[in-house]
């Protein structure tokens, strides 16, 4: 906030720029709280799975 | 009939220069593949494995590194995260623990903790054990911890084959493998199969074939155990000498193979008694062959101390072939 409050005080970022930032922020954050609550959860079969890479299951790297 | 010819031509070499081909086979084959570590580079290696590979490939692949094991550890894993496959130099095992957090907190884990997104294909090689008289700082036998974790491979090789196969298929893992090299099988000399090559890094290995006790041991103390079993041979007892090669995963199955024909063993670590390999390896056959022992398992490892600088310390503190005799006479009643 006070690096905000610096900004704002040194014309370097308006209060229109923090409130489209803030709105961003939050929609973001809010898709994905509703993806992980949405989401199932991970088996407890697969619990030791990709400790070490699976060779039926591709890796990149 | 050319092949055959071919397989048998052998070239004398060390353990040591077994590695330096290994290492030299590997940055030929795959451009992806560099060196890292302290002293590497124009120094040659503080073991002097890598003498020479500087000139040869150049300080971009052949890389020395500041004194910073965690630092230099961390970018090997990075750089094995995105695409490149490094070979990180650990002087030895007790200088290894300042990169332990890399080791650990990011190599072994992030395959898991990133849903297979990431893995961190590197190999790091360093010396552990004991016998160089460079005392408690520089002699200590860990590999057992490293064996404890999930996420990672360690291999321990004890023959010039392995010290020159291992490091190629080390490096076509796509997960974090270790390789421990201990300290006095650097100067070891032998023949080595002018093709020698690749060898598989998750099977154990029968170095001596015997029906009366299971002789379980790895790295720089296979050949204390192989040199107890000429012994006992000469007392009338066939031991069986099973070399691990790989300590994580551990091959149960050649391990309870061995068990069931013998119905006896004992385990050889130098690692310190307490906690160590040779009591995973002991509580494995008790799960898997329990019923097909005739003798309670026996442990032969280093006293608990540190590994003292007296040679004739030193050599009490370690595992020694008199000490092997005695723990296999004693499983079979001979004492």
């Amino acid at each position: 906030m006070r690096f905000q409050e610096w900004l704002q005080a040194n014309q370097m970022i308006h209060q229109d720029d923090v409130s489209r930032f803030e709105s961003e922020i939050d929609a973001e954050i809010a898709e994905a709280v509703a993806f992980a609550e949405a989401g199932t959860w991970e088996p407890v079969e697969q619990l030791t799975r990709f400790t070490y890479a699976d060779p039926a299951v591709p890796t990149g790297r | 009939m050319q092949q055959e010819t071919a397989r048998s031509e052998t070239t004398e070499m060390t353990y040591r220069e077994a590695v330096r081909e290994a290492l030299r086979d590997a940055m030929k084959r795959d451009e992806r593949v560099f060196l890292m570590g302290e002293d590497v580079g124009r120094y040659g290696g503080c073991y002097a494995v890598s003498h020479g590979l500087l000139a040869e490939f150049g300080p971009e692949r052949i890389r020395d590194t500041p004194l910073s094991e965690s630092g230099f550890t961390g970018a090997g894993i990075g750089a094995a995260m995105v695409g490149m496959r490094p070979i990180v130099e650990l002087m030895t095992v007790n200088f290894s623990l300042l990169a332990l957090d890399q080791i650990l907190n990011t190599a072994a884990t992030v395959r898991h903790m990133s849903g297979n997104q990431f893995g961190a294909p590197l190999v790091i090689r360093m010396a552990t054990g004991a016998g160089r008289q460079l005392a408690a700082q520089h002699s200590h036998s860990l590999e057992g911890w490293y064996a404890h974790i999930p996420g990672i491979k360690v291999l321990a090789p004890a023959t010039l084959e392995d010290a020159r196969g291992m490091l190629w298929t080390a490096l076509q893992d796509p997960d974090p493998v270790i390789i421990f090299e201990n300290v006095m099988l650097y100067n070891m000399a032998g023949k080595l199969a002018a093709n020698a090559g690749q060898v598989n890094i998750d099977k154990a290995a029968v170095r001596r074939c015997g029906r009366d006790i299971s002789l379980i041991s790895y790295g720089g103390s296979l050949w204390k155990t192989l040199e107890a079993a000429t012994a006992l041979a000469a007392e009338g007892i066939e031991a069986e000498v099973i070399d691990l090669r790989s300590l994580r995963p551990l091959d149960d199955a050649s391990i309870m193979a061995s068990v069931a024909k013998t119905r006896r063993a004992i385990i050889v670590d130098e690692g310190w008694r307490s906690g160590s390999l040779a009591a995973e390896v002991c509580m494995r056959i008790i799960e898997q062959a329990f019923w097909f022992l005739d003798a309670p398992i026996g442990r032969v490892c280093s006293e608990e101390v540190p590994i003292p600088y007296p040679r004739h310390l030193e050599n009490a503190a370690l595992p020694q072939a008199p000490k092997i005799i005695a723990a296999a006479k004693a499983a079979l009643g001979r004492a």
